[in-house]
């Protein structure tokens, strides 16, 4: 295909993940639920592995969870889901770290509407919650990334249509998550069950053999463990059999029981790595050898331009009219000559049924594979843009707020929704993240290259939905008592970070959620201090966690001194808004219920 | 093409082309009303569209203060009545609805949105007319409390109305042929709303270049919720029932027969004493993309 077809609209066209017979048997049994023919407990079963998930404190309302493998959206479907958002939901709809898109506090009368509406453009929220095979992620850069040796989404795309809906996974001892990478520097492959980091191998011929470094046994909650390395490479022959082998070893030996120990990251542990990696190596030769030669990866492979001339490419000065400070953090440039990817931050992943629309047009009209990519960072990535399209892009994304600074690096945060619709949520995770990320973008701190490699997570309770254990300065939100009085704070976690050299955040110290961000700026400036070389802020915050602090912070016994002073708060008579959490007028109650991420 | 509705002799909606042919013929027997600001209709509109502003219409619901304003625009109560009147906005077809709703109020029967915006209009290439026309301005509302006006009450209700349906569903448990209908957005609906109400949005109604859906989709959305035609309907926002008054128009195009728009101002219905329901358990409002937070 070259690029003058790719730029055709008919080229527009949403692969059906949706099935019009799903959207009947929603309408079915929500109809059962109103006469009560089913209990509330049977229709949550149902309604789990429809990706709709009772919202906070209240029945009558679901949250929608909309899967999108591989993160691929077409601009239809992105202008379905802003109208779906105004006519059912809160006008805005919610960027999920795994890459979901979720709309929020939709009557459950209105499901089936809902639901039909998305099947019309492709989409599915089958299986999107419940103890399934969630949706399947893959690198916003898998097919541009520099690094990798090929693109990883047509085999993420192809897993992704292989499990859904297959009896393999309909009931599995706890949800399942998968994450396919580009390289081992973007890579989130050892937070998954399963993660998947693309590699090729010579096959003694002269021939070069597409395979994966498959990680197991990853996941982030409560326990949190990064996966570990099957075998050394696997084929891409093999990819199948060895996924299949993994969920049948799980499925078969997963705890059912406890619940807060079914994940299978728990079974891989408890057995130990090298016990779990001879089952399954083992099951993978059993499954290899008798499953059906219909049983195969139906790969799709898209070509978006067809050569890479760098024909496009533009001088290295930066074009006119482009903001520097915006072109810095979210312009990257793909392997394919003359064309850059761009970076569209969501503050905390929300963004508005207008700004869904725009992004659209801008999709059509700049990109040339013509669809988006949600990120885990709550954004969305557009790909094969141009260079000489730059300003143009530039101008048209600011028209509707969405060219906003910090698209990667320390202003980047993440917060999950919490108790903006969660029951398990203890905080408000979700207004901090976004009310960190407007402080630090008003300092200027998403121009400093220090802190271009800092990640700042948040969520609002310890399951790790907002994945503050992979991020350099994570938070997860707790009650605690200061003064006699119950306080909305956060755990806070320093070192975590995805990629080569994945590790799990270590908890340093309780903050009451109003003095997080003082802390960030104190950890900040301390850090101005310290630095030496000019060593970036997440190498420097490595250094003091392993003690060797070259400066007047050692170790982090020195370094949680200087939180724990930034951390205090005055007694509640005198500052009562200390005690009170964000975007509440009223005093903190840890109000929580039964949480269904869990199924 | 006009689409008749069960239980309503006129049709809601008048399509652009048609509104446009009978304006190019001359046609005496039609009335176009312009709601939009005074400034806006001095600069261009719809060829022979008198004004009547929506502000103005706002002001009061009193009978004589409306049927004076009427007058004023150029609707004589009686020689009118006959004529076929359209209204139309440049603000989603809401205010045109609320305007069109308060003439039915008023007693007249032969009312119609015109099924697109006025900026649509334009983009659809029909004609606009921009020469002075300062004379057809409202100059002077004159009040004259004496002639007896009859207004239609079966398409109104007030908090009394309200407050009886409440009763009757507390103490009798029949609600089931009457359903209260709050059409603001979801996030004002969950922070406060009468108790027993049904919430679709406004916007549920709406489409991308016409004022309203079409039926099929507007009876979806109406069957989803339980709420069927021989029900009688109170629609309720806090926008002096605007909005409200664009859903009027949905449910009739739906064959609703008995549909009432609870239009008090602004505010005012917070002072009364509906019975509401509060929701304070999540922070749902910091969900919503605000541009403050970029």
């Amino acid at each position: 295909m070259s690029a003058g077809q790719a730029n055709d609209r008919s080229t527009d066209v949403d692969e059906q993940w949706g099935l019009p017979e799903e959207v009947t048997s929603v309408e079915e049994i929500l109809k059962l639920y109103r006469e009560g023919k089913i209990s509330d407990e049977e229709f949550r079963r149902f309604r789990l592995q429809y990706g709709m998930y009772s919202e906070r404190l209240n029945k009558e309302y679901s949250m929608v969870r909309i899967k999108i493998p591989a993160g691929v959206l077409t601009p239809r479907q992105l202008e379905r889901i802003a109208q779906l958002s105004e006519d059912f939901s809160i006008g805005s709809a919610h960027v999920s770290t795994r890459e979901n898109i979720q709309l929020h506090w939709v009557h459950v009368d209105d499901l089936a509407a809902v639901e039909e509406g998305l099947v019309e453009v492709g989409l599915t929220t089958r299986e999107a919650c419940g103890n399934t095979v969630r949706n399947i992620t893959c690198s916003p850069f898998a097919g541009v990334c520099v690094n990798e040796p090929f693109d990883a989404t047509p085999y993420a795309k192809a897993v992704a249509r292989f499990l859904l809906r297959n009896p393999l996974c309909q009931n599995l001892p706890r949800k399942f998550k998968i994450n396919f990478a580009c390289c081992d520097v973007h890579s989130y492959a050892r937070i998954g069950d399963i993660g998947l980091v693309p590699a090729v191998k010579g096959d003694g011929n002269g021939n070069q053999v597409r395979g994966f470094r498959i990680y197991v046994g990853g996941g982030l909650g409560p326990a949190s463990y990064l996966g570990e390395q099957l075998e050394e490479f696997t084929p891409e022959d093999m990819l199948l059999s060895t996924i299949m082998a993994i969920i049948r070893v799980y499925d078969r030996l997963g705890d059912r029981e406890k619940m807060h120990r079914n994940r299978m990251r728990y079974l891989v542990h408890d057995m130990g790595f090298e016990k779990f990696k001879e089952i399954v190596l083992k099951e993978r030769s059993i499954v290899h050898l008798t499953k059906s030669v219909l049983v195969k990866l139906n790969l799709k492979e898209r070509k978006v331009v067809d050569q890479y001339d760098g024909s496009e490419e533009l001088q290295h000065s930066l074009p006119d009219g482009i903001d520097i400070r915006w072109y810095n953090s979210n312009v990257i440039k793909q392997k394919q000559k003359g064309y850059v990817t761009v970076l569209i931050p969501l503050p905390a992943g929300d963004v508005s049924a207008s700004q869904l629309r725009v992004l659209a047009a801008i999709c059509r009209e700049f990109s040339l594979e013509r669809c988006v990519r949600t990120t885990p960072w709550q954004g969305f990535a557009i790909r094969f843009v141009p260079e000489s399209r730059l300003v143009e892009l530039y101008n048209a994304l600011k028209e509707a707020k969405l060219a906003n600074y910090g698209g990667q690096g320390i202003a980047c945060v993440v917060g999950c929704t919490s108790t903006t619709s969660c029951n398990l949520a203890i905080t408000n995770a979700h207004r901090l993240a976004k009310e960190i990320r407007r402080r630090l973008i008003e300092l200027g701190l998403d121009t400093d290259p220090a802190f271009s490699n800092t990640s700042i997570k948040l969520s609002g309770c310890p399951n790790s939905c907002g994945q503050h254990m992979i991020a350099t300065i994570g938070f997860f939100g707790a009650a605690i008592r200061i003064n006699n009085t119950l306080t909305p704070a956060y755990n806070m976690l320093l070192g975590g970070k995805v990629g080569k050299e994945s590790a799990l955040g270590k908890v340093v110290a309780r903050i009451p959620a109003k003095r997080v961000i003082d802390v960030i700026l104190r950890l900040i400036e301390v850090y101005k201090q310290e630095c030496i070389n000019g060593e970036p802020f997440d190498v420097w915050i490595d250094k003091v966690l392993a003690g060797k602090g070259s400066g007047a912070i050692k170790d982090l016994n020195d370094l949680r001194a200087i939180i724990e002073e930034a951390a205090k708060i005055p007694p509640p008579d005198v500052d009562p808004g200390a005690y009170i959490d964000y975007g509440s007028e009223k005093k903190f109650a840890a109000k929580t219920s039964r949480g269904e991420c869990a199924a | 093409m006009r689409c008749l509705t069960y239980g309503r002799r006129y049709s809601v909606l008048i399509e652009p082309t048609e509104l446009y042919k009978r304006i190019s013929e001359n046609d005496p027997s039609i009335l176009v009303l312009d709601v939009r600001r005074e400034e806006e209709y001095l600069k261009e509109r719809i060829p022979g569209a008198f004004s009547l502003p929506f502000e103005k219409v706002m002001e009061s619901m009193d009978a004589s203060y409306l049927a004076a304003l009427f007058a004023s625009a150029g609707l004589g109560i009686d020689e009118d009545r006959s004529k076929d009147i359209i209204v139309y906005d440049d603000a989603s077809g809401v205010q045109a609805a609320r305007v069109a709703w308060t003439l039915e109020f008023l007693g007249y029967e032969k009312v119609s949105l015109l099924a697109v915006t006025y900026s649509m209009w334009k983009k659809l290439g029909l004609c606009v007319d921009s020469s002075n026309v300062s004379t057809k301005l409202i100059t002077n509302v004159n009040i004259t409390a004496l002639r007896n006006i009859e207004v239609n009450k079966g398409i109104i209700a007030d908090d009394e109305y309200i407050y009886t349906i409440l009763m009757t569903r507390v103490f009798e448990g029949k609600l089931d042929k009457i359903k209260l209908l709050d059409v603001r957005e979801r996030l004002e609906f969950l922070d406060r709303h009468i108790m027993y109400t049904i919430n679709i949005p406004w916007k549920a109604f709406t489409a991308k270049d016409r004022i309203l859906r079409q039926k099929e989709e507007i009876e979806r959305r109406l069957k989803n919720h339980k709420i069927s035609v021989d029900d009688e309907i109170v629609v309720y926002d806090e926008s002096g029932g605007t909005f409200a008054a664009l859903a009027y128009y949905a449910l009739k195009i739906a064959g609703c027969r008995n549909v009432r728009v609870y239009a008090k101002p602004l505010n005012a219905c917070k002072a009364s004493n509906l019975p509401l329901v509060e929701f304070k358990d999540a922070h749902y409002r910091d969900l919503v993309a605000n541009p403050e937070f970029v």
